[in-house]
């Protein structure tokens, strides 16, 4: 019975919850409110779990339906004259800002070899957060549901209601931003 | 012949949607020639890869403790609506 007790969810997976939730929307205030209500859905939802899968993934696949409203809400709330629409505009200069004018590369794209393999888990995720941190809401929510999530395309476009072109264009410019900023990590 | 800003959109691209025959064959032209573009490809494929394997519930990262006052508003708000 222990498995379905609340409490010891929290003791157990609570770092987990909040660690993935801060990943995702970045504020801890709204990290530890989704931990919250992951934990009260799944206690409303307790019957719903299947002995044969892991109380962790139970728990982080709730944790998920309430981020994608988040971000289904965010994406909603973006008009052309708030603050992360200029973010989106700087990005676009960002990207093209790799490119010299006739469409090389300002500087030449190194191998980074095996490098990534080297390092620990949380050295790992400590990177990836802080090169999200550096790109505009709308490329970081696309590149989490995409690239960490592991969505289909066509799944993200349906739920953060954008074309696939659009997609496409933003995800190519959070790969651009994401690339430069591991670069300068993994050299130092 | 393709650009690499072209190719790296094409790259990029790659990921997302099956590549028309055209769009291959200048796509594999081009890496042939440039090994910036060929590097970029490894890279982004690696940290899709990387993250792939990162991404599973028992490596995801867990290394942010849940602050000790939220604990404690949580488990109250579990203590009462177990008690409802």
């Amino acid at each position: 019975m222990t498995i379905l007790d609340p409490e010891a969810w929290l003791d157990e997976h609570g770092s987990a919850l909040y660690s993935f939730a801060l990943l995702n929307v970045r504020d801890s205030h709204r990290a530890e409110d989704l931990v919250q209500e992951t934990l009260l859905s799944a206690l409303k939802a307790k019957d719903n779990f299947q002995e044969s899968s892991s109380v962790r993934t139970w728990l982080i696949g709730i944790l998920k339906h309430k981020i994608i409203d988040e971000f289904r809400q965010q994406s909603r709330d973006a008009t052309p004259d708030d603050p992360d629409h200029a973010l989106e505009l700087a990005e676009a200069k960002n990207a093209e800002d790799n490119f010299n004018e006739s469409g090389h590369w300002s500087l030449p794209i190194t191998d980074w070899g095996d490098s990534e393999k080297e390092f620990t888990r949380d050295q790992f995720w400590k990177f990836i957060e802080n090169c999200l941190a550096s790109q505009s809401p709308k490329m970081s929510r696309l590149f989490i549901l995409r690239e960490i999530w592991g969505m289909e395309t066509d799944e993200v476009c349906k739920e953060m209601g954008i074309s696939p072109t659009n997609l496409w264009t933003t995800l190519h410019r959070a790969r651009l931003g994401m690339r430069k900023c591991l670069e300068k990590k993994l050299h130092h | 012949m393709l650009t690499c800003k072209e190719t790296s959109q094409l790259i990029s691209q790659a990921q997302e949607r099956k590549l028309g025959l055209r769009e291959r064959f200048s796509l594999r032209i081009h890496l042939w020639a440039c090994s910036s573009c060929s590097h970029f490809e490894q890279q982004i494929k690696s940290l899709r890869s990387a993250l792939k394997t990162h991404s599973t519930p028992n490596s995801l990262p867990d290394d942010k403790p849940l602050p000790g006052d939220a604990h404690e508003r949580i488990l109250n708000a579990i203590r009462n609506q177990t008690s409802e």
